[in-house]
């Protein structure tokens, strides 16, 4: 057999893992369905979130310890900063060239400008909107140095998991089609995987709870009252989801808007209309156009063992968004980790899904009672409500998302707010989860 | 009609494992649909699938060089899924 692993998809898991894997002396195989390995076209979250929250929760739960995924990130001159994953060893680094564009605290923001923030003082630090594409260039040459093969515009069209290796359907740029043979595989093709479906990964995991669509425009100039801000900002009269602002290196800013697929809702209208004819338009007066982007997502529970077979699935298809790029960086790590141990006859799929289960948020029994869907603010409440519901938040210096404040504070909204309290905690389950 | 993708594409992907005839690819710009295999999703779906789930709205339509039957379309989901039992639906809303 050509090859020790197969590795489908270079985003952030799939780079780490090819990387990881070449330097451990496999022979590796990445393909990317993209013309060329190492560009992103799809919206994707650009967020090195340093500190252990998970996507939507920011409180840390307290019975999951072991090797919690974060990262610290060392500066260094321009272009010579080093991502350290904390809890992996030193071959882990990352060296990154690219511009780094700090976050400090995320603000959620009224068509007033009535504003709350995730940290108290407005000033702690969130993370690094990273230049995706610099950082995942740096992890494909040095996957390339360490004597991986990459395959660009190769789509993966099927895969099949057979007793002694895994047999991938590919589809290449000039149309033709090839199998190819490899004794393990690490699927890290995003949301929306077909593959892992194909696989059977996605039999536990209950129904789909949705299709949503996300667009983002990219920006040259924003006129925004906040420093280094990340911002979501909603006006429920314009759109029932939030519009998400931020930076977007290099030196540039990205607003973004989702929503279901079912829903006749028009992405590109709502961004034009936030940009030209909303209460947050004054930002953007003089701003120009300069990109777009847009993905689906398919909304379901994490895969509960991401190993199974000869096959591990990473990063975001397992866990839709919530492993975001630090998670997706060590999924990538621990699961070549995994395929060399099981290549030499160890528990490899056994070592990965422990990291799985213990690394991220989403498995503690607090994190789904905490998550438990609630509606998000901008389809819950009217404009003028949700003005009333963050100035109460800021007078009372409550800090963090919606998912956690307004479950922690439910004794006092309702004494205080009922109205707004019967909004979220009224039909309980009807609506998409806050933040 | 067969449809088509405009310059308005982004390249996503979103539409691309959606299709159930694996009529779209990764053109040259943008994605491409090639005509002879896109059946309009008549035989898979009540509604084109690539239409429903692209983000951008705009930028899949029909293309007015390829009005086709819903017979033709259907005999082409027959060749391109041969053995296969089509979904039949109630296309008169399609070109709405």
């Amino acid at each position: 057999m050509k090859y020790d692993l197969t590795v489908v998809g270079a985003g952030p898991g799939g780079c780490m893992a090819a990387r990881k894997a070449a330097r451990d002396g496999l022979k590796v195989l990445i393909v990317e369905k993209a013309r060329e390995a190492g560009t992103i076209t799809r919206f994707c979250s650009r967020l090195l979130r340093l500190g252990s929250g998970g996507f939507s929760s920011g409180k840390p739960v307290t019975d999951i310890k072991l090797h919690r995924a974060t990262c610290t990130v060392e500066i260094g001159p321009p272009g010579e900063h080093i991502i350290h994953m904390n809890t992996l060893p030193d071959d882990a680094d990352i060296a990154y060239s690219g511009e780094l564009a700090p976050v400090f605290n995320e603000s959620w923001v009224a068509p007033t400008g009535a504003s709350f923030d995730r940290h108290a003082g407005g000033r702690d630090f969130e993370g690094f909107v990273v230049d995706k594409e610099e950082l995942l260039r740096g992890l494909l040459h040095e996957a390339a140095d360490a004597g991986c093969e990459i395959r660009s515009g190769t789509r993966c069209l099927a895969i099949e998991d057979t007793d002694d290796s895994v047999e991938l359907r590919v589809k290449t740029g000039s149309g033709g089609e090839e199998t190819i043979r490899s004794k393990r595989a690490i699927v890290s093709d995003g949301s929306f995987s077909p593959l892992i479906d194909q696989l059977g990964f996605n039999e536990d995991r209950g129904e789909s709870r949705g299709r949503i669509k996300f667009m983002s425009f990219i920006l040259d100039r924003a006129d925004v009252p906040f420093k280094n801000p990340r911002l979501r900002c909603s006006q429920s009269s314009l759109h029932s989801g939030f519009l998400n602002f931020g930076p977007w290196p290099p030196g540039l800013w990205e607003i973004s808007c989702s929503a279901s697929v079912a829903s006749p809702v028009k992405l590109p209208d709502i961004l034009n209309q936030f940009l030209t004819d909303s209460a947050f338009s004054h930002w953007f007066e003089g701003a120009r156009i300069v990109g777009k982007q847009a993905c689906n997502m398919d909304l379901r529970r994490p895969v509960r063992d991401a190993a199974r077979g000869n096959v591990i699935c990473v990063g975001d298809n397992a866990a839709y968004a919530e492993t975001a790029i630090k998670g997706a960086l060590g999924c990538g790590y621990k699961a070549a980790e995994a395929t060399v141990f099981a290549l030499d006859g160890k528990d490899g799929n056994g070592h990965y899904n422990e990291y799985w289960t213990h690394a991220f948020n989403f498995f503690s029994p607090q994190y789904s009672k905490r998550s438990r869907r609630l509606p998000t603010i901008p389809s819950a409440l009217n404009d003028e409500q949700t003005d009333i519901l963050y100035r109460w938040l800021k007078d009372n210096e409550i800090y963090g998302p919606p998912a956690d404040v307004l479950p922690d504070n439910r004794d006092r909204l309702v004494d205080e707010l009922p109205e707004i309290f019967a909004k979220f905690f009224g039909k309980l389950g009807s609506g998409e989860q806050a933040a | 009609m067969a449809l088509r993708i405009t310059d308005d594409c982004l390249n996503c992907f979103a539409c691309i494992s959606d299709c159930p005839s694996e009529a779209i690819s990764e053109g040259d710009v943008i994605h491409v649909i090639d005509p002879d295999r896109c059946t309009e999703c008549v035989g898979s779906h009540d509604k084109p699938s690539c239409i429903e789930v692209c983000p951008v709205e705009e930028a899949i339509e029909w293309d007015p060089e390829r009005v086709e039957t819903a017979d033709m379309l259907l005999d082409r989901w027959k060749t391109l899924h041969p053995h296969e039992i089509p979904e039949l639906f109630d296309q008169e809303e399609k070109s709405a």
